[in-house]
């Protein structure tokens, strides 16, 4: 017997295999239930249509003159880039586990942090990238064994909440296609659903006059980024 | 799964090839109870999103697994603040009984998965997915590699460095208390 084989009998206890497997197959019942009495299921030429109508709704509104008008970087104390190794709890949908390393520049005035590649609950290849942004001059630091979401409860700087709430204060456009941004509590979280496939791309970070402010590529690969000379 | 986005009763269909595997890794890495609860969160998760399921995957198996592994990291997380918030309220003294119990607790079966249950949660987060899914789970590294969307060659270097972490803490101690256990059951 190998030691993983060991260490698996050490840790089984008797199962309610059969009897829990029930519990979830009628709470999936249940749900399919629900679902089937709010809605008519898409189809997904439908799903697609939706998806590239709300990006260009999502588009409008932030072209829109004077909806980035609020955006006002507040300076932040020059320092190199840093990486630390997360970032709140979630994007806006709910969908994305993010405690992976985060990649921090500081440009101008304003400092960005850009995600990697998130494994998501949506299952592989459903990735989605987040980046965030804050105002203010105090970047959220992490170790591995803190959550910055807790450091941020803790400096009372960041509701978990509140970062669903969309705000459009940050103009953001790539080669091909507009994000949608959200806002809390001095985070700015810029996020896109996967099928968008950025990677690779440049972000372009406008202020509200539309003079350009700085652009950040986009990169799955943390460690071989420019953004990330601290990353080992 | 592809007919499962239409038609929702095929969905069990996949709830009966995985369930067993699936709470096997999860009542290994946290314990029947929570296992349970988790297993179930992940079928559901799993249901509502089965529009995004890529139908080029030979197999759901990596999918849920990558869905365990987030609620996994999520319910680590919930466990870390709890254990702080208890070592806060647990600074007081103890009585006698409390401390035997505890003693007792430790030398059990069950005091002995607790010790390796918490060595395994105090991995480097991004070690002890991979690890998890290939010590407890039983999934192959490019299994792995898919679940957590990481390259095959990143799963075997977190692995590796997993297991030298773990046999720095207790991980060898409580391999060789298996052993006597299995000694002495004969």
């Amino acid at each position: 017997m190998d030691e993983l084989e060991r260490l698996r009998r050490l840790l089984d206890e008797v199962r309610p295999t059969e009897e829990s497997k029930e519990k979830t197959l009628e709470a999936i019942r249940n749900r399919a239930q629900q679902s089937s009495h709010r809605q008519a299921p898409m189809s997904r030429l439908m799903m697609r249509t939706a998806l590239v109508a709300a990006v260009l709704l999502a588009g409008l509104i932030v072209l829109r003159p004077g909806a980035a008008e609020a955006w006002s970087p507040t300076p932040v104390s020059p320092q190199d880039p840093t990486l630390i190794s997360a970032v709140p709890d979630e994007c806006p949908d709910g969908m994305v586990d993010a405690d992976q390393p985060l990649l921090i520049d500081q440009r101008e005035d304003v400092a960005i942090a850009l995600l990697g590649e998130l494994p998501s609950a949506e299952g592989p290849g459903g990735f989605k990238t987040c980046l965030l942004a804050r105002e203010d001059s105090a970047w959220l630091r992490a170790t591995n064994d803190d959550l910055p979401f807790e450091l941020a409860v803790t400096a009372g700087t960041v509701d978990e909440r509140a970062l669903g709430e969309p705000v459009s204060k940050v103009v953001i456009e790539t080669d091909t296609q507009l994000v949608d941004v959200s806002y809390g509590n001095g985070f700015y979280l810029i996020w896109w659903p996967a099928e968008l496939a950025l990677d690779g791309e440049v972000m372009r970070f406008l202020a509200s006059d539309g003079s350009e402010l700085f652009d950040v590529p986009v990169t799955h690969e943390i460690g071989t980024d420019p953004l990330s000379p601290g990353n080992t | 799964m592809e007919r499962s986005r239409d038609d929702a009763s095929a969905f069990e269909m996949i709830v009966h090839r995985h369930y067993e595997a699936l709470l096997a890794y999860l009542a290994r890495s946290v314990g029947t109870q929570s296992g349970v609860d988790l297993a179930q969160q992940v079928f559901l998760v799993a249901f509502e999103s089965r529009e995004r399921f890529k139908p080029t995957q030979p197999s759901a198996r990596p999918w849920l697994f990558g869905i365990a592994s987030n609620l996994l990291r999520r319910w680590y997380r919930g466990e870390g603040r709890r254990h702080r918030a208890y070592n806060r309220l647990g600074d007081g003294e103890r009585s006698a009984d409390e401390f035997t119990s505890e003693v007792d607790d430790r030398l059990s079966a069950a005091g002995r998965r607790d010790q390796i249950r918490a060595a395994l949660g105090s991995l480097p987060k991004r070690d002890r997915d991979p690890f998890l899914l290939f010590a407890l789970g039983q999934l192959t590294y490019s299994e792995i590699s898919v679940a957590l969307g990481i390259p095959v060659g990143t799963v075997r270097s977190r692995i590796h460095r997993a297991k030298q972490h773990l046999s720095g803490l207790l991980y060898s101690e409580a391999l060789n208390a298996i052993d006597e256990e299995t000694d002495r059951l004969g």
